[in-house]
């Protein structure tokens, strides 16, 4: 009976994935898309390509520490979207000291550099004993979007 | 066939399969490791040319691999968004360093398509694959010589192995043969702790306490007998004669009292040859001394002198040499008088006897009967080839336990319509 539940569970999990994420291997990925992809990241590795909608979501892995990307392509080769994780030595000066002003005493973790088009945004999580938030700001540090956790 | 070599002979059996069966395994096992690791050299040259390829444009105008080992195609939007990359066996004329001439190679070819400046290009690369042919041939040699070695170090194995466990066995077993029940005093033994030779030995040392233990008992019998039927059967004799003597008898009542001592008579000479029987079975004729064959056989020849001319039978000696051998004197005369008298006895009116002596051997041929007899049952006890005979059987078993005494071989032929009783003395 355990191994039952055991197997139509991992059936479900696989069938689930089948259905939602569409993973495709990178040889069904048309070559115009790898190759941009290849030229844009060099290093990218563990590398999971996925059909999104009608885009190519890719996600990847650069570093030692093995920072986590997620990059979305048009099907004729375009980069939409890039989303990466950073580290907080990695914002921008000004960035970090606008937002070390506006949340004074927050502690700043899960940062991520998004890139959509010309445009860069951060997103990240501040944190204190008493309040949560999750926070959108732009490439000078103003906030745009902030939502309680 | 030998135990080491029938392993032996399972073993390479089922190392060729084995072998063979790992090799075809082996030899996809390392195509798809080959193709595996071009595919990922040539993903890593795509890479390096579009890199090229933007930075410096005019490499796009290479259109064959004339000059190298990628070439360009311009192709229209439309087919370069649909393209995937393609990896594909395929072969092209080039030199290699073993070719006089361009030959047809074997090459693994990437198929991909990218844009760069607005413009679509298709991209071919190349790389040169291991010719198969080459990579069998090799495989093959090296299954081959690993099979070799393999067999070469299981026989070596084997044979200082096997022979060191087995040692034992043989030498018990060489024991065993030369065993003889009454003769033999000590029992073969295996000088090994190894389990199942250990319990071999206590079977085959039960086994042989109990034929000794029959064997005795039986040699006790016809001793015993035998001596105890002496005397009664010289009183019967004598008691026989004192009747016949008696003149108050009738013709026919004196015929049968002939008859009776007749088979008295017969009765007297089996009671001896049983006797003579045992006692060389127990060893009571030690009188050894160098005995000279040739004399016994003209002393026995001298003896038999009337019966041969009765018979008209003719007896040649060859004497080629002057035989002696190291036994007691009564036997020697028991052996080579039974022989001859055999001979004679059993030869046909106007036959013939030729006794040839060599160095270490003594031949009797004789006419008779025109068949073989059979050689496995003439030596045995009460063994009559003629039924009716007036022998009593115990005439060849006799010679044969002296032979066995002194361990000289003796042998029955049927050659040329002649009976041939050949004794080697060693």
């Amino acid at each position: 009976m355990k191994r039952l539940i055991l197997l139509s569970a991992l059936s479900l999990y696989f069938l689930s994935n089948a259905l939602y994420a569409q993973d495709v291997p990178q040889s069904q990925v048309p070559s115009v898309v790898v190759n941009v992809f290849q030229q844009n990241f060099q290093k990218a590795y563990d590398i999971e390509w996925e059909m999104d909608g009608d885009r190519y979501k890719i996600a990847f892995e650069t570093g030692i520490l093995g920072n986590d990307h997620e990059a979305w392509y048009t099907s004729t080769g375009k980069l939409v979207k890039h989303v990466e994780e950073i580290s907080k030595s990695d914002l921008p000066a000004s960035v970090l000291k606008n937002i070390q002003t506006t949340y004074n005493g927050y502690q700043i973790d899960d940062i991520e550099k998004i890139t959509e088009g010309l445009t860069v945004t951060y997103k990240m999580e501040l944190e204190s004993f008493t309040q949560d938030w999750k926070i959108v700001c732009n490439s000078n540090g103003k906030t745009i979007r902030k939502i309680a956790d | 066939m030998k135990l080491a070599n029938k392993s032996l002979l399972y073993l390479s059996v089922s190392l060729f399969v084995i072998i063979g069966l790992w090799s075809v395994v082996f030899y996809f096992n390392i195509q798809y490791e080959i193709k595996e690791s071009v595919d990922e050299g040539l993903e890593n040259y795509k890479r390096q040319i579009i890199y090229r390829a933007e930075k410096d444009p005019s490499i796009l105008d290479k259109t064959n691999f004339e000059e190298g080992f990628f070439a360009f195609k311009p192709l229209s939007a439309k087919e370069a968004l649909h393209f995937k990359d393609r990896y594909l066996d395929t072969f092209m004329y080039m030199q290699d360093a073993d070719d006089t001439e361009l030959e047809l190679e074997p090459v693994r070819m990437l198929t991909t398509a990218f844009e760069s400046n607005g413009r679509f290009y298709q991209l071919k690369i190349i790389n040169s694959m291991v010719e198969e042919d080459d990579l069998v041939g090799e495989l093959l040699e090296e299954a081959l010589a690993l099979y070799f070695i393999l067999m070469a170090s299981i026989i070596l194995i084997n044979n200082v192995v096997l022979q060191r466990v087995w040692k034992p066995f043989y030498s018990f077993l060489h024991q065993l043969k030369k065993y003889r029940i009454g003769h033999t005093e000590e029992f073969p033994t295996v000088n090994t702790h190894t389990k199942e030779f250990v319990a071999l030995q206590k079977a085959v040392h039960t086994l042989l306490e109990q034929n000794n233990k029959t064997y005795e008992q039986q040699k006790k019998f016809i001793g015993n007998a035998s001596h105890e039927l002496q005397t009664p059967l010289a009183i019967m004799t004598n008691k026989l004669e004192l009747l016949l003597e008696n003149s108050s008898l009738q013709p026919n009542q004196a015929e049968s009292i002939a008859e009776i001592m007749q088979l008295v008579d017969r009765l007297v000479r089996l009671n001896k040859s049983l006797l003579l029987l045992s006692k060389i079975e127990n060893k009571q004729f030690l009188n050894n001394q160098t005995v000279s064959v040739n004399e016994i056989v003209r002393q026995n020849l001298s003896d038999l002198e009337e019966l041969a001319e009765y018979k008209n039978i003719t007896i040649s000696v060859i004497e080629n040499t002057e035989l002696t051998f190291f036994m007691d004197h009564a036997m020697a005369n028991i052996i080579i008088g039974n022989l001859i008298r055999n001979a004679l006895f059993h030869n046909v009116t106007n036959g013939n006897i030729s006794i040839t002596l060599y160095e270490n051997q003594l031949e009797i041929r004789n006419s008779g009967k025109p068949e073989a007899l059979l050689s496995e049952k003439i030596f045995s006890r009460f063994y009559k080839s003629e039924p009716n005979s007036a022998g009593i059987g115990l005439g060849l078993a006799i010679i044969k336990a002296i032979c066995e005494l002194y361990a000289i071989s003796i042998e029955y032929h049927f050659e040329k319509q002649q009976h041939l009783f050949r004794l080697r003395f060693k």
